[in-house]
């Protein structure tokens, strides 16, 4: 009762805190009524009584700024005050506000992008039950063993409350008698019970739907929303894989993507529907997880796990060769999902992390600038507000609320700019075969962060100002002139000190873009062994029942080739398994006469099946011999073709025309002709050796197919056009994955793009805010120094002396600016040189660009403010003091 | 001594000040303003609740009454004055 009545006090104290004081003036007035009736009683003039009533009573402000005090809100309404007199301040510099603001935009808004993409890839947890308890069941260096270990695990394991497989794909369907392309996974009857996932409608998996009596699925929140309109009618509908048709029971939670991060799981069926894949021993098919029981450690589930497949090992008889390559299991924690996505871009993201830190220091130099150069200027307000009476501490409370409102007013706007480019980035992402869909969560962490950033920036770049501005001297300040001059001096010399930061740290900025462009220029300039400009590649996939599949895919095939090859503007079209840096790779063991491989891995070739012209197609340079031609048909001779890579290996110093490969049960192939070597998994990688087979003479059955079109039309004529043959020759086929090789190489090099174009834009910026600081810095002193200019050009002195002369004072900051940069950017590109390609750390022609480029800008910034100088009017200067 | 003179019945400020006087036969002659600070103090501890009403001379007036933990604490406090009250007393009487 009574904490709600101190608590309601205080708040009207607060809120109203007018009317407040309008009421105890009211009071106290009333109290002087009486005291000054009763002085008149007591025989007091009407006049003398009242100047009586008032001397008893004590001073009525005084009186009231205590009764402020007991109420105890002081600190409080004081802020308030202090924030809405910011607002008035800033209101009426829009100018400079405006400035501010769009500066802090961009410096809090990229560092909020970031740190959204960092928490997605690097640090945000699953939503699922304490993820810290799940764990990854691997073989150390990656890998699973059989499934039938799995099996073992989950009898003979005492560390887990539960275990789960898992495998994900992409997968064709068919649902409403539409064929499509959804990416999906088999999984274990308890795999949601396992991560403790909840159903939006229906229900999920449960370890009884592993009989597949009848067979149910499971589909995504995504999926339902985009394919089903995110209709309850969803459930009951079946879907058909394989030869299998599931019922879905179920729509998992929208948080819920799956455990790899970068990819988004639309559809879950039973692991049986693996089949017979459960009982054989193949390897590194399927994914494990755990849950530990409490109270295990990772390194006892570990020892366990591990005891368990040393059995497995011995049991089933694995040769010397896969005991030697899988030594033993390894647990890893999966409370963030796998790992892929992490290793791949933690340290581009890192880096891009820096890159945002030093835009936002960048940013603050120059607000913390323009804060010191207001504070002279306003030098008269705070002397005459210190002169009535204002302590040190307030004032610089004062100068501080108006900062740290800029700073806000900053986040607010950052995070409005931080939206746009999450969504740019995501876009940058999810582009090729196996687009990267990133999981990020517009939620408050991002407005926590923003304000945190803004708190701890507004407080590092106003204390310093804020200080400055209240450390004024009444006097000096009052009495205008000189002192606006000799006042000034300390400020300007801070002013010069965050110029060359600026300067330093846009240095470090400007030589890393250009690291990292002329990185992007290397990969992109670098020679790939093939042409990939106009082709254009789509996977092609029939439905039709079993036994009549191959048949319909090899009539597809040919009459595809056939008819696409004769559409106007197509110089080439080819099917093949693998296309140039798909990101697919297969491979199988070969013997050659007279090669010894080194070990088991040594022992395989890459392969490839592809029909005649694929070479012609790609742009793929015949070294010796022969392509395909139409002739090496099925019932031919098998031939092959090899690459350089391959010819080197196997037949180093002959000619390996007339060669044989021997893919053992796949059947042995003469080699007729040699490729030139081109790239294959991506840009970096050194071609690995590589064979080609007749598509028509296979050495594994092909079932998907990837077709390859080089034509003269743009890319939507030819899809539209070649979608249009295919369906025409058979209606059930899945056209998918439809991209222009270009844009696959684009698509290899996510994060060496989104470096480049980041470090760009934001070396960019780093330099138009600092050129924006020196010039500031200049023109404020050059308005200061109006006068003296004035005087001296009264005198006789030659404009353009005046105008070298205030040339001349760039040099110091920039000079100091770019020594301390160059320090500072050496080791940042040491730092950088695993991201950097044909790039060294060392290369001088970047650091002298970066210079050169500093020095024309420094010069350009400092020009107009020269100008002014040298163009000042004496008459007005002096007048105008 | 303002929750004393708030003892017997809801005051408004200026009776509580000619109260006051009363109480301490003239003796203590205080500021007579300093009166507000004071009772906006008492206010916002919880010991007195304001509330506005018409007084005598139908004038606005604000009248202060007890509360439940005013109440308590002039418990308190006049009988901790009483103790030193008594202890002085005894001082006093020991040495005549």
């Amino acid at each position: 009762m009574r904490t709600w009545q101190v608590f309601r006090l205080k708040l009207r104290a607060l809120l109203r805190g007018g009317t407040v004081d309008r009421d105890d003036r009211e009071e106290m007035e009333s109290h002087l009524e009486h005291l000054t009736q009763e002085f008149i009683e007591q025989g007091d003039a009407p006049p003398a009584a009242r100047a009586r009533a008032l001397r008893e009573f004590g001073g009525v402000s005084q009186l009231q700024e205590q009764a402020r005090d007991a109420r105890g809100v002081r600190w409080l309404t004081d802020a308030v005050q202090d924030l809405k007199y910011g607002v008035r301040m800033l209101g009426r510099s829009p100018g400079f506000t405006a400035a501010a603001v769009l500066t802090l935009a961009l410096g809090i808004g990229a560092n909020t992008a970031i740190f959204s993409l960092v928490d997605t890839v690097l640090f945000r947890m699953l939503p699922v039950t304490r993820p810290e308890e799940l764990v990854f069941l691997r073989i150390a260096g990656g890998g699973t063993p059989p499934y039938p270990f799995f099996d073992r695990v989950r009898k003979d394991s005492s560390s887990f409350s539960n275990t789960a497989a898992m495998a994900a794909d992409q997968l064709r369907v068919e649902v409403d008698g539409n064929i499509e392309q959804v990416y999906g996974q088999i999984a274990s009857g308890n795999y949601f019970d396992l991560l403790g996932i909840q159903p939006v409608i229906g229900r999920l998996l449960t370890p009884e739907d592993e009989k597949l009596n009848p067979p149910v699925a499971v589909i995504g929140y995504g999926y339902w929303q985009r394919r089903f309109g995110g209709d309850a009618h969803a459930l009951g509908k079946g879907v058909t894989v394989g030869d299998l048709t599931f019922t879905i029971v179920g729509v998992t939670a929208s948080t819920f993507w799956g455990l790899d991060p970068g990819s988004q799981i639309e559809l879950t069926l039973p692991i049986t529907q693996a089949g017979s894949l459960l009982a054989a021993d193949t390897w590194s098919w399927y994914s494990a997880i755990g849950r530990l029981k409490p109270g295990v450690s990772i390194g006892q589930a570990t020892a366990d796990v591990d005891a368990i497949f040393q059995r497995f090992m011995i049991d089933t008889e694995q040769s010397a060769e896969r005991r030697a390559r899988f030594a033993r299991m390894s647990l890893s924690p999966a409370g963030r999902g796998s790992s892929g996505l992490r290793t791949r871009f933690e340290q581009p993201l890192y880096a891009l992390n820096a890159i945002t830190v030093i835009v936002l220091l960048i940013a603050c130099a120059n607000i913390g600038n323009l804060l010191l150069a207001r504070g002279v200027v306003r030098a008269r307000e705070m002397a005459v507000r210190a002169a009535i009476g204002a302590g040190t501490g307030r004032l610089i409370r004062q100068a501080l609320a108006e900062t740290l409102l800029v700073f806000l007013l900053g986040a607010g706007a950052g995070l409005i700019v931080a939206s746009l480019s999450i969504q740019a980035l995501t876009k940058f992402f999810a582009i090729g075969r196996n687009p990267i869909v990133l999981n990020v969560q517009y939620d408050w962490r991002l407005a926590a962060f923003a304000a945190v950033v803004a708190l701890v920036a507004g407080l590092m770049t106003g204390v310093w100002p804020a200080r400055r501005a209240a450390r004024v001297d009444p006097q000096a300040a009052m009495k205008d002139g000189e002192s606006r001059v000799t006042g000034s001096r300390p400020a300007a010399a801070t002013g010069r000190l965050l110029v060359a930061a600026q300067i330093a740290l846009s240095l470090v900025m400007l030589v890393t873009a250009l690291m990292f462009l002329e990185t992007m220029a290397n990969l992109r300039r670098m020679d790939l062994g093939f042409n990939p400009s106009r082709v254009l590649t789509m996977s092609l996939d029939v439905l039709a029942p079993a036994e009549e599949r191959g048949a319909v895919r090899r009539r597809l095939w040919q009459t595809a080739l056939e008819e696409i090859r004769r559409l106007p503007g197509v110089r080439a079209a080819s099917l093949s398994v693998l296309t140039p840096l798909s990101g697919r790779d297969t491979g199988r063991p070969v013997t050659v006469a007279g090669y010894q491989p080194r070990d088991d891995r040594d022992r395989s070739v890459r392969l490839n099946h592809v029909s005649e012209d694929y070479f012609r197609t790609f742009g793929i340079a015949m070294i010796a011999g022969r392509a395909f031609s139409p002739r090496d048909s099925a019932g031919s001779p098998k031939v092959a073709v090899i690459n350089e890579a391959a010819a080197r290996d196997y037949f180093p110093g002959r000619s390996p025309i007339g060669e044989i490969l021997d893919f053992g049960t796949g059947g042995k192939y003469e080699i007729v002709g040699v490729v030139r070597d081109h790239k294959h998994q991506n840009l970096r990688q050194v071609v690995p050796r590589f064979a080609f087979v007749p598509l028509w003479q296979p050495i594994n059955p092909v079932t998907r197919i990837t077709l390859a079109v080089s034509s003269e039309q743009s890319t939507g004529t030819t899809v539209a056009v070649v979608a249009q043959v295919v369906r025409g020759i058979h209606p059930k086929t899945l056209i998918s994955d439809v991209i222009d090789v270009q844009d696959q190489i684009d698509a290899t090099l996510v994060s060496e793009r989104l470096l480049s174009t980041l470090a760009t834009a934001f070396a960019a910026l780093a330099i138009t805010l600092a050129t924006l600081g020196l010039y500031g810095v200049l023109s404020y002193s050059v308005a200061n120094r109006r006068a003296e200019f004035g005087v001296r050009l009264a005198l006789g002195a030659h404009p353009n002396r005046v105008a070298r002369e205030v040339l001349r004072s760039v040099w110091p900051p920039v000079i100091g600016g770019i020594g301390l940069g160059l320090a500072l950017a050496i080791p940042t590109a040491r730092a950088a040189q695993a991201m950097l390609f044909g790039v060294a750390a060392g290369d001088v022609q970047h650091y002298v660009l970066a210079i050169a480029m500093l020095a024309l800008i420094a010069a350009v910034a400092a020009w107009l403010p020269a100008r002014k100088a040298a163009g000042t009017d004496p008459v007005v200067a002096l007048r105008t003091k | 001594m303002i929750l004393k003179s708030l003892q017997l019945e809801p005051q408004h400020g200026w009776a509580i000040a000619r109260r006051i006087r009363q109480m301490s036969s003239d003796i203590l002659h205080v500021q007579q303003g300093s009166l507000y600070p004071a009772l906006s103090r008492l206010e916002h501890q919880g010991w007195i609740s304001g509330t506005w009403g018409v007084s005598e001379q139908n004038r606005r007036a604000k009248y202060y009454a007890l509360t439940r933990a005013g109440r308590r604490q002039l418990e308190k406090e006049s009988a901790s004055w009483e103790r030193l009250a008594g202890a002085v007393t005894q001082v006093v009487r020991s040495e005549g």
